[in-house]
């Protein structure tokens, strides 16, 4: 399959200022650390992880709404770190998000209409044509058109995520970014929405980035899907497999966090072990496998390199040592995790 | 008539004054919860299942919102009846809360110590500045911080959502409440934070018998936690439950849109179920069953007869015409 988006060794450290009005210290928070993926031509790519993991800036920064410090980013054959501002303009045409809180993502002193109708005014498209492409935008997400004159906070959570995705489409772009989208809904309209993103991307051919903590909703909704963890990627593959069979120590410990409805015993050994899920920069200083301070599995090179992406089979990638043919021949024993710092 | 339960709520309706006129938010709960017991109320936003566990706390301002009817026992004390003074004592000693926004429950210009001490001290004003300082940092060990004293001196921005929320908690579960009401306590978290903070919920209370009223939208959270379970919508309990029997046989066909929609992760994936609409709107709510406009299974009578809530088995009932 043809890929739409090319990622190549992308990189994003914010400087976080810290400490009293006098004692100035700079911490470096590397959000995203030299992560390369493909997003194929009409696939939903999952990518879950907890907060912190740098899910949310990875999909950013294929919009440019974060400016990556280092790597490249093509979209269609074109270098997006390289558009000029007009050419980084006319891209929004192709690329667009939709965010967690649809309230909050909405303008709530315009109408529906209006914000719907926003993108192509922006794009010079007539009045009359863009209010004749609200009416069939809104029907397509379905929604009743002739509710178009109302504000925001008269719809339901679920309503407006339905005309956030309206907004989004509306320049007909060919990728969705979207962060988050059912987070913040009930679970029975969780599933409206899924379904009508789901039939969406048939429909109009889109590519979708799905962003979530929800590795349930991940796994039926995603094509394949990207594990990250303190800014890295540490596991790719299709969805199903690596929701039943986990290859990385990290992803195995967080499915085992999801609750399900089985009563057996299954999620609560998971939540023993679940401190440092969380994420909290481990204590040592070299080069190290991010998840090494939890994995219970690790072997002594974990400690001192970090492992790189490598293919593991069946289109799966995993970053672990215990994968590595060179290494896994290492006895390994069941370790207790290291306890780490409460750190900010 | 006195019973053995920590809590007994009978027939509560609470509503709200709008401009456009009363809302009635809850309809007739009757629950009751005893030493050892986590309850869960699950239902979607609109339900009533917040209405309901604050208006126990007495956390509603009033106006806009009216107590209607119904009776909040707690061993002799009628809550209802109290002055605000008297419930904040009560809310103090015997009621514990926690939120779902952690960060709100914490006062963003003191450290930590400072208001663990502070409310310790308030508790119990015999305790000297020493000594709560020390039971502060117990507390925070008890609830997985094992450098207590770091965290006493940090301030809640310097700390995760999750962080904050087990310090909510240590600091409620510090005043030996005789129930705990927690709200949503994980909804705003990652799944692993989330597994760590139920757990804590839960061994404190197999441990030390606390009953807990949970309130969730997630039947996963219920299916983790629940000894029983209260299934809330439109304002209205439509089915009552020991878990076991909720999840293996539910009655009420909400219930079982709910457990169709959380998939199984030993299945291969496929379809799930949903249910089609949105929830009832509270200020004009359907004439018959709150579900019928959403339910696959509605049949004429639904749509024009409130079913009332029955009971159906020993600590089971349902509202539903069709069971």
């Amino acid at each position: 399959m043809e890929n739409l988006i090319e990622i190549r060794n992308l990189s994003k450290t914010f400087r976080i200022r810290r400490g009293g009005f006098f004692t100035r210290e700079t911490v470096l928070n590397h959000a995203v650390r030299d992560i390369s993926v493909d997003i194929r031509k009409g696939e939903i790519l999952g990518c879950v992880g907890g907060s912190g993991s740098g899910k949310s800036t990875l999909g950013r920064m294929i919009l440019r709404l974060i400016e990556a410090d280092g790597g490249s980013i093509t979209h269609g054959g074109r270098d997006l770190r390289r558009l000029s501002a007009e050419e980084l303009r006319q891209h929004r045409r192709r690329a667009q998000i939709v965010f967690q809180d649809p309230l909050q993502s909405l303008n709530p002193r315009r109408t529906v209409a209006e914000n719907v109708a926003r993108p192509m005014l922006n794009f010079g498209m007539a009045p009359s044509a863009a209010a004749r492409r609200v009416d069939e935008l809104l029907e397509m997400v379905g929604l009743d058109p002739r509710q178009a004159h109302r504000y925001p906070h008269e719809f339901s959570g679920g309503q407006c995520q339905r005309i956030a995705i309206a907004r989004a489409l509306a320049l007909e772009p060919e990728f969705l970014f979207l962060d988050e989208p059912v987070s913040a809904l009930d679970v029975s309209i969780q599933a409206q929405i899924l379904n009508l993103l789901q039939r969406l991307q048939k429909e109009l051919g889109l590519t979708y980035l799905f962003v979530s903590h929800d590795l349930k909703i991940v796994r039926e909704f995603c094509d394949r899907t990207m594990v990250m963890y303190r800014g890295k990627l540490l596991e790719s593959g299709g969805s199903d497999q690596v929701y039943r069979a986990p290859l990385h120590p990290f992803t195995q410990d967080f499915l085992g966090t999801v609750l399900h409805l089985r009563r057996d015993g299954r999620w609560e050994r998971a939540a023993e072990r679940a401190e440092d899920l969380e994420g909290a920069p481990p204590p040592i200083a070299s080069e190290h496998c991010p998840y090494v301070t939890n994995c219970t599995h690790r072997l002594d090179r974990c400690m001192t390199a970090d492992p790189a992406l490598l293919p593991a089979g069946d289109e799966r990638a995993v970053a672990c040592f215990l994968h590595d043919p060179r290494f896994a021949a290492q006895p390994q024993e069941n370790r207790k995790p290291i306890p780490t710092g409460v750190s900010a | 008539m006195p019973s053995a339960a920590t809590l007994d709520v009978r027939d509560l309706r609470m509503g709200f004054s709008t401009p456009a006129g009363l809302i009635v938010a809850v309809e007739d709960v009757t629950l009751s919860i005893s030493k050892g017991e986590v309850l869960a109320i699950i239902g979607e936003s609109g339900s009533g299942k917040t209405v309901t566990a604050m208006a126990i706390a007495r956390l509603l301002p009033v106006p806009p919102a009216r107590y209607l009817e119904g009776s909040v026992r707690m061993g002799e004390a009628q809550l209802l009846a109290l002055s605000e003074r008297e419930m904040e004592e009560v809310r103090g000693r015997r009621i514990g809360t926690i939120f779902q926004n952690p960060r709100a429950s914490l006062d963003p210009s003191f450290t930590i110590g400072a208001q663990l001490v502070e409310t310790l001290r308030r508790h119990d004003p015999a305790l000297s500045r020493t000594a709560a300082r020390a039971a502060s940092a117990q507390a925070l060990r008890e609830v997985g911080f094992p450098d207590a004293e770091r965290v006493l001196a940090s301030y809640p921005h310097q700390l995760s959502g999750g962080m904050c929320q087990r310090i909510a908690l240590a600091m409620t579960l510090a005043c030996k409440p005789e129930l705990l009401i927690a709200d949503e306590p994980t909804t705003a978290l990652d799944v692993g934070v989330q597994a760590r903070i139920l757990m804590l919920l839960k061994r404190r209370s197999q441990a030390t018998g606390l009953p807990v009223i949970l309130i969730t939208h997630d039947i996963g959270v219920v299916a983790a936690m629940a000894t029983r379970v209260l299934v809330m919508y439109g304002g209205q309990l439509q089915e009552e439950a020991p878990v076991e029997d909720l999840l293996e046989r539910p009655l009420h066909p909400y219930t079982r849109a709910l457990i169709a929609a959380i998939p199984d992760p030993d299945a291969p994936r496929g379809e799930r179920l949903f249910i089609e609409g949105e929830p009832p709107n509270l200020a004009d709510p359907p004439p018959g069953c709150r579900f019928a406009p959403r339910c696959p299974l509605a049949e004429a009578q639904c749509y024009k007869v409130q079913p009332a809530l029955r009971a159906v088995g020993p600590g089971r009932s349902v509202r539903c015409h069709l069971v």
